[in-house]
């Protein structure tokens, strides 16, 4: 039983290290080519797509771990203290209404990752409006939004696609 | 396939939440843009003209028109205002380098033309000062 428990874990770390290795990666890829369309400073999000796909498969505590580790990575590496708050405030309150969304089940992958997508940028937003100070900000609000539920309706049906394909793959 | 029939109504049923969720959304934000829209009117911004020194007329840059202005010694320049933006397409001097000097839209941005004693200058609207940069 010791040794059946500690191969569990063993494949449990590895898990984690594969699934923040590629979050982290996918935060890299999109540094290094903002898929910047139709707004100024509009991603994609890509690695919230793993934290997505963790939420679904590993559960929230999982995916809350994943999503943390990696923004205090991608902040210490690509980034300094100043963006590591936004992505911070992001990360945080998109994970929060994304984990509230799945346990009411209220929507779908896709509909999860909207919420989350719009959350992420109005967490962002507030953290600007805190630093810069001005309410000058807020005229962004309806473009953040828009771009929010774009970019998360997205990352929604990407992971949906993916976990179709990998839940086989993946250990009970 | 039974599982493929079973699936489909219950998706259906889903998919309006989702539906609700970008119609909410939306309206948020149109709500907003139109708040905004009421509560920060754009200051009105003027094309200033002044002939030697002394100011001769004022335009608004809301309005799409072209005025003739007389400078200097019979001196005439044709100012022309399209979508907020201001530039001289005809001036009497010989050099016309006022109709080189671009079109000018933002708050202290001026024309002159020098042989006509003639000055364009914007006043009130956009200030050309970017308040702040967020990463």
């Amino acid at each position: 039983m010791e040794w059946f428990n500690k191969k569990r874990i063993a494949k449990k770390v590895a898990l984690f290290g594969v699934l923040i290795a590629l979050a982290f990666v996918f935060s890299y890829v999109e540094a290094m080519f903002p898929f910047t369309f139709l707004v100024p400073g509009m991603k994609i999000g890509l690695a919230n797509l793993i934290v997505v796909i963790t939420m679904y498969l590993m559960g929230t505590g999982a995916a809350f771990t994943v999503s943390i580790v990696r923004i205090i990575l991608v902040g210490f590496t690509f980034g300094n203290l100043s963006t590591m708050m936004y992505s911070m405030a992001g990360g945080l309150l998109s994970f929060a209404v994304m984990a509230l969304c799945r346990r009411t089940s209220l929507f779908r992958t896709e509909g999860v990752s909207m919420a989350g997508g719009v959350a992420h940028n109005v967490g962002q937003l507030m953290v600007a409006a805190a630093v810069i100070e001005s309410a000058a900000m807020f005229y962004y609000v309806p473009v953040l939004l828009v771009s929010g539920l774009v970019t998360g309706g997205v990352i929604g049906f990407l992971a949906e696609q993916v976990m179709r394909r990998i839940r086989v793959y993946l250990p009970g | 396939m039974t599982e493929i029939t079973e699936n489909k109504p219950k998706n259906k049923v889903k998919l309006h939440r989702e539906i609700w969720l970008i119609l909410v959304v939306l309206t948020i934000a149109l709500i907003c843009s139109l708040v905004w829209r009421i509560t920060h009117r754009e200051p009105a911004a003027w094309a200033v003209v002044t002939v030697e020194g002394e100011e001769t007329a004022r335009y608004p840059l809301s309005e799409d028109q072209s005025q003739v202005i007389h400078g200097y010694n019979g001196g005439t320049n044709t100012l022309v205002i399209r979508l907020g933006e201001a530039w001289i397409t005809d001036a009497s001097c010989p050099d016309h380098i006022c109709e080189k000097q671009g079109k000018i839209s933002r708050s202290g941005q001026t024309i002159t033309c020098l042989p006509n004693r003639v000055m364009i200058e914007i006043q009130g609207g956009e200030e050309q000062v970017i308040d702040g940069v967020v990463q």
